[in-house]
């Protein structure tokens, strides 16, 4: 695969944009047109892609905080990444072009996929690109600092009420994501991701992006046909009507303990939020059917046919209510 | 003391100016009241005349003349509010809550009624341990699929291997 590098003349247009802002404050954010917006977040996800950077960044959501360090590394040839989760269970992910490595030492296993195309933070998915030109207005705002660089905030606002508001903070320099937060119905911040450090090129090299587990992994266990188990597990549940723009990414099936009892779990995804829903088909002690939250996530149960329907939600009630009411059983 | 003899002149109507003095000393002694009301009835029963009755009649006037003396009392307010109907009320809404507590599963914010009942109590603690059971799995198990769980570049998918599922 080749990569080119972010076309000079896009970026300037867009970086003649941002600067604007950084001398002229807006009283309102500005709200762009769609080819303009969607050419904006294109140069992002492009930026994502096609630099060289090394940084740390802080993801907090439900209350907790992880922190990762990511060095980024292309040379026109390939583009090489490696994520080290910094607090808590070590893991680390290499990627070379669209094949990643998951590393995880303390199990001593090493996982493998194939074919991972798509790019989120910094980047951002061809799938969110897709979302924000269908169901959402863009705005441009005023400069902020993120990790001691100036950055200009995007703020993506959801057209229905299927969705949450976004915000983006945009490097001035080189448009890059330096931060993104997802902020729900009631205000509240359901996800944050920044960096807290970042440095561009430099001395960045291919060899940064090479684990530090990578010899020793040789001798671990390796599984490739994981993500088959999970996939080609077929379920008797499916959700008739999803809102617009949202698609399943993940089906699973367990068996929770010896007496019989099974759980699926699918996965809905409009590219920024995730909704889970869980099929049980016996009763936890403290399942109440109704809506109810947990933190800044939206939860919604029933029972169907006798089993017992969670819907877990980053969306907004009525996204995870036409989920949910929309769950049904082919048996 | 007033004495008898200007009692019963007073009752025969023959005191004069000195009829308001007397009146209230005879108010203010017992002996002096019993003794009016004697020679009232006995004069009364006597003789039929009514001039005893005239002077009970300027007696009464003369008492109702006098200013109502309201004291101040200490007692407890009590509450207009609590009519029957709002008693009633109560006691439904208190056994709904009670019945819907005891006989349907909860969650932690349902049964944040401040109870004291130390046996109830530690049935509310248990109650929330279940609830946590039940929702805690599911809350994991989704916040390690949200696009960006694992940071950049991370998909849903990929980060459900690393979780050795």
């Amino acid at each position: 695969m080749v990569l080119r590098p972010v076309r000079l003349d896009r970026l300037l247009i867009f970086i003649v944009a941002l600067v604007g802002t950084h001398n002229e404050a807006f009283a309102e954010p500005k709200k762009l047109d769609a080819a303009a917006a969607l050419n904006a977040l294109e140069m992002v996800a492009n930026a994502g892609r096609s630099l060289n950077f090394s940084g740390t960044f802080v993801r907090q959501k439900a209350g907790a905080v992880e922190t990762s360090k990511i060095t980024h590394f292309v040379d026109g040839r390939r583009e090489l990444e490696k994520v080290e989760r910094l607090d808590g269970v070590p893991v680390e992910l290499v990627r070379a072009n669209d094949e990643v490595l998951i590393y995880l030492p303390e199990e001593k296993f090493l996982r493998s996929r194939s074919n991972v195309k798509d790019r989120s933070f910094p980047a951002i998915t061809k799938e969110q690109l897709a979302t924000v030109s269908q169901f959402y207005d863009v705005f441009l705002g005023n400069v902020d600092r993120v990790a001691g660089r100036f950055a200009v905030k995007v703020i993506l606002e959801p057209k229905d009420d299927l969705r949450f508001r976004h915000e983006l903070w945009i490097d001035q320099k080189t448009s890059l994501q330096l931060k993104a937060q997802m902020i729900n119905e009631r205000g509240e911040i359901a996800e944050q991701i920044m960096f807290t450090q970042i440095s561009f090129g430099g001395d960045i090299a291919a060899e940064d992006c090479i684990s530090k587990y990578a010899e020793d992994a040789m001798t671990w266990r390796m599984d490739k046909r994981a993500r088959q188990k999970v996939s080609k597990a077929s379920s008797s549940w499916y959700v008739s009507a999803h809102p617009p723009g949202y698609r399943k990414v993940l089906e699973m099936h367990k068996q929770i303990n010896a007496s019989g009892n099974e759980q699926t779990h699918l996965v809905f995804t409009d590219g920024f939020a995730a909704v889970s829903v869980f099929i049980e088909n016996q009763k936890k002690r403290g399942f109440r059917t109704g809506l109810s939250k947990e933190g800044t996530l939206n939860v919604y149960r029933r029972v169907v046919d006798g089993d017992f329907v969670t819907v877990i939600g980053d969306a907004p009630v009525s996204a995870i209510t036409l989920i949910g009411d929309s769950v049904v059983s082919s048996r | 003391m007033v004495s008898k003899e200007k009692i019963s002149s007073l009752v025969d109507g023959e005191s004069g100016e000195e009829f308001d003095q007397l009146l209230d000393e005879i108010h203010a002694s017992e002996h002096c009241r019993e003794a009016w009301y004697s020679y009232n009835l006995i004069g009364d029963v006597l003789n039929k005349t009514g001039v005893a009755g005239a002077s009970l009649d300027r007696f009464r006037r003369s008492l109702d003349a006098e200013p109502t003396v309201i004291a101040p009392r200490v007692r407890v307010k009590k509450r207009d509010s609590w009519n029957p109907f709002v008693r009633i009320a109560a006691s439904i809404s208190f056994v709904g809550v009670l019945g819907w507590y005891v006989f349907s599963d909860l969650s932690p914010l349902d049964v944040s009624v401040a109870w004291k009942n130390p046996e109830l109590t530690s049935r509310q603690i248990a109650l929330e341990s279940a609830y946590d059971e039940a929702i805690a799995d599911y809350l994991a198990a989704h916040n390690q699929v949200a696009p960006r769980a694992a940071g950049p570049g991370m998909i849903p998918e990929i980060l459900e291997e690393s979780r050795g599922n």
